[in-house]
């Protein structure tokens, strides 16, 4: 007897695709951009333990936002904005704590009087970045250290050139330096 | 783009996060024949090229990428703790309970907003308790008083420290949340909510704040009259957050269900 069989088909599970391995998107970015964090962060903290710490952070940012870093014009460009903000916030950290110490030392010294209660200490720090706002601090790190134009840096920042200009010859002055751009 | 410029430089020449760019290989067409003719041409850029080059092989001498790797992959789990918005200090519980009370001639607010009158209000005092943020320059200088409800621009540079007073033991928690929908517990650091002692006057928490970023950040100071977690203070924030589609200047008072107790204080802060 001739008879018609039908094929049957059944559906055989594929493999799922495979996911892209961290470890290869890691190592490009240390091959491409670990250097130039790590200085960034050394440069700033110029402590290398921390540096190193700092920039672990950094990159694990980048791991964390991946796909939006990636699709950044510059990678390298957000990581040293990412990397300058965050050195900059430890070192306002650690000089906030040695303000503690002192404001602590100062309160158990105060009777309760009707002054004001100083906040900071002035004369708290001597280096020059230091004696900044923070964003006159990455426009001066942008702008001299990664020697970005006035437009790049007032880009990165979200801020107006004649802004960063202002806030350049702002810590020209404080260096007692002329500031022509 | 003009990827040699000469604002930065003696000369024209490629600045540095130019160069860096250039050796990661960010630029292709036109871009890259432009940088990769310039280093062949110019002697002072083609030695800083090969200063970044060194520059990332001592790196990779000196930090292999297997440790590299280990520590983005161990910070990735277990994130530092966050520099920012400390209040502070390790014993700060302790100094606060003895802290000299400080007695403040506190001034109008400079420019209170009209979020409290839309939201159900934050009063400056509720059922014998008060609350003030004083602002001042990192110099000390130029200080001002802000009254809860109140909206102020923060200069650079300028930190913010609160106080409190109250007529009977509370629990306080401080809580912030900025226009990226980020909640923070400013203070305690933890969780959990903080005992204060009565205090006739304004008594300040130790050590000042600082906001870092741009845009708005609204700071709420809760005290209560029974234990107050500090996860539950972030919860409600977090709801008021969402009822008012992230607007931070339309936030409606914090809701704890069942909890009377609970008296909120608020200040809205434009960051430099």
């Amino acid at each position: 007897m001739v008879g018609r069989q039908t094929p049957s088909f059944q559906v055989i599970a594929g493999e799922p695709p495979a996911a892209p391995d961290p470890r290869i998107e890691l190592r490009e970015l240390y091959q491409k951009y670990g250097a130039s964090v790590f200085g960034r962060c050394a440069y700033l903290l110029k402590d290398r333990s921390q540096a190193e710490d700092a920039m672990q952070d950094v990159f694990a940012k980048a791991l964390q936002h991946y796909a939006g870093f990636r699709a950044e014009a510059s990678p390298l460009t957000w990581l040293m904005k990412i990397a300058t903000h965050h050195c900059l916030n430890l070192l306002r950290s650690q000089r906030a704590g040695w303000r503690g110490r002192f404001e602590r030392e100062a309160r158990a010294q105060a009777d309760n009087n009707e002054r004001p209660q100083v906040f900071e200490m002035r004369d708290l720090v001597c280096k020059m970045l230091a004696r900044t706002d923070p964003e006159t601090q990455a426009a001066a790190i942008h702008y001299h250290v990664d020697e970005m134009t006035l437009d790049e840096v007032a880009a990165l920042l979200g801020r107006s050139v004649p802004t960063v200009r202002k806030r350049l010859q702002e810590f020209a002055t404080l260096c007692g330096k002329e500031f022509s751009a | 783009m003009t990827l040699v410029n000469s604002e930065a430089n003696s000369g024209p020449h490629v600045g540095d996060l130019g160069l860096r760019r250039f050796r990661a290989g960010e630029f292709s067409g036109e871009a890259h024949e432009e940088i990769a003719r310039h280093t062949t041409e110019c002697g002072s850029c083609r030695a800083k090229l090969r200063l970044l080059q060194e520059e990332q092989r001592q790196f990779e001498r000196d930090i292999p990428f297997e440790r590299f790797a280990g520590g983005v992959e161990r910070a990735c789990r277990v994130p530092r703790p966050r520099p920012r918005r400390r209040w502070a200090v390790g014993g700060a519980v302790g100094l606060l309970a003895v802290a000299a009370a400080l007695l403040l001639f506190l001034r109008p607010a400079e420019d209170a907003g009209d979020w409290p009158a839309r939201s159900g209000g934050f009063n400056q005092t509720k059922g014998g308790v008060s609350a003030v943020a004083r602002i001042a320059a990192a110099s000390g200088e130029a200080q001002r008083s802000l009254l809860p409800a109140g909206t102020t621009k923060l200069q650079p540079g300028e930190r913010i420290r609160l106080g409190y007073s109250t007529a009977g033991p509370s629990y306080l928690a401080v809580v912030s949340v900025d226009d990226a929908g980020e909640i923070s517990a400013l203070y305690p650091d933890g969780e959990g909510s903080l005992l204060v002692e009565p205090t006739a006057h304004v008594t300040f928490l130790p050590d000042s704040l600082e906001l870092t970023g741009s845009g708005r950040e609204r700071v709420f100071l809760f005290l209560a009259a029974q234990p107050l977690d500090g996860a539950v203070a972030k919860q409600a924030v977090s709801e008021a957050h969402a009822q008012a589609k992230g607007d931070l200047g339309a936030l409606p008072v914090p809701v704890f269900q069942g909890r009377g107790d609970v008296r909120p204080f608020s200040w809205l802060f434009f960051k430099p």
